[in-house]
């Protein structure tokens, strides 16, 4: 997975990066988990939410969607089944930036946000792909059922 | 699959800084009075004018983008864009100082770019791949 990256005055951050591997991990796990986190500790997405934009069943869907956000919260954290709880986040994301945040459809003045919230979504997908790509690293309960 | 995984993780991370790096470029009038980069001129002194930091922050944003997209020096490029994020937290979206919509708005934003800086430290855990300018150019 880690291999010199390029001359070796340009690769010091490689040292820096195999050497503190389970350390980013960790850290990089929690960070995307608190996206999560804030959005579930509200209770959203909301009843009321959903069938503002017409997304199919609120009232199933919005417990439903709380349910997979606290997994993934608890996955991810924990670092409990860390590449199922990468992809549930990753479908998760895709689900709400498709259904969410299509940013042509809103008036003007609110397509800009719209359109940030779609590309920093693009960009925690990348992240919870490439957590599926390393899995939770040491300091994960993943690990110690290893043992 | 991990290699081409990597490509897709390294791609969709990069949107987001080379469209609104570009989109920062084009339109460099509004963010030389943008409220976070007058702060950040406020705070440093005034050692660089309001207009080198908003070209400094769409270069950042631009070129940081486009090095994780091609993967050149994906680890620095990885560590430089977290920095620039770290200051828009803390420079753009301190929501703890905004109070009613604004509050919540800037919340949410606050957040994502925590889950981006995730993003980018596994990056930096996965380091190149092999398709990637770094793996071309590498050991030589």
């Amino acid at each position: 997975m880690a291999k010199g990256s390029s001359h070796p005055l340009l690769s010091h951050a490689d040292g820096i990066a195999t050497g503190m591997t389970d350390i980013l991990l960790l850290v990089g796990r929690v960070l995307i988990a608190c996206v999560f986190l804030l959005t579930v500790w509200g209770g959203s997405p909301t009843v009321a939410y959903l069938t503002s934009i017409n997304f199919v069943n609120p009232g199933i869907m919005s417990p439903l969607a709380n349910i997979v956000e606290w997994v993934i919260v608890i996955s991810l954290v924990l670092g409990l089944g860390t590449r199922y709880g990468a992809l549930l986040g990753l479908a998760f994301v895709i689900v709400a930036t498709v259904s969410a945040h299509r940013w042509w459809g809103y008036p003007q003045a609110g397509q800009l946000v719209q359109y940030i919230f779609l590309t920093k979504n693009l960009a925690i997908a990348g992240g919870l792909i490439a957590l599926f790509v390393t899995g939770g690293g040491r300091f994960s309960v993943d690990e110690k059922l290893r043992r | 699959m991990s290699d081409s995984a990597n490509l897709a993780a390294r791609a969709l991370t990069s949107v987001v800084f080379i469209v609104f790096g570009y989109l920062q470029f084009t339109n460099i009038g509004s963010y030389t009075t943008n409220a976070a980069i007058v702060k950040f001129v406020g705070v440093t002194g005034g050692v660089l004018s309001p207009t080198v930091i908003a070209y400094l922050v769409a270069a950042i944003d631009l070129f940081g983008g486009l090095l994780i997209l091609v993967g050149f020096q994906t680890r620095w490029a990885a560590s430089v864009l977290i920095i620039f994020i770290v200051l828009t937290l803390i420079f753009a979206h301190p929501f703890w100082t905004f109070a009613g919509p604004s509050r919540a708005a800037n919340q949410v934003q606050f957040y994502k770019n925590l889950a981006i800086i995730g993003a980018l430290l596994f990056l930096i855990v996965l380091g190149p791949g092999r398709y990637s300018l770094d793996n071309r150019s590498g050991r030589s």
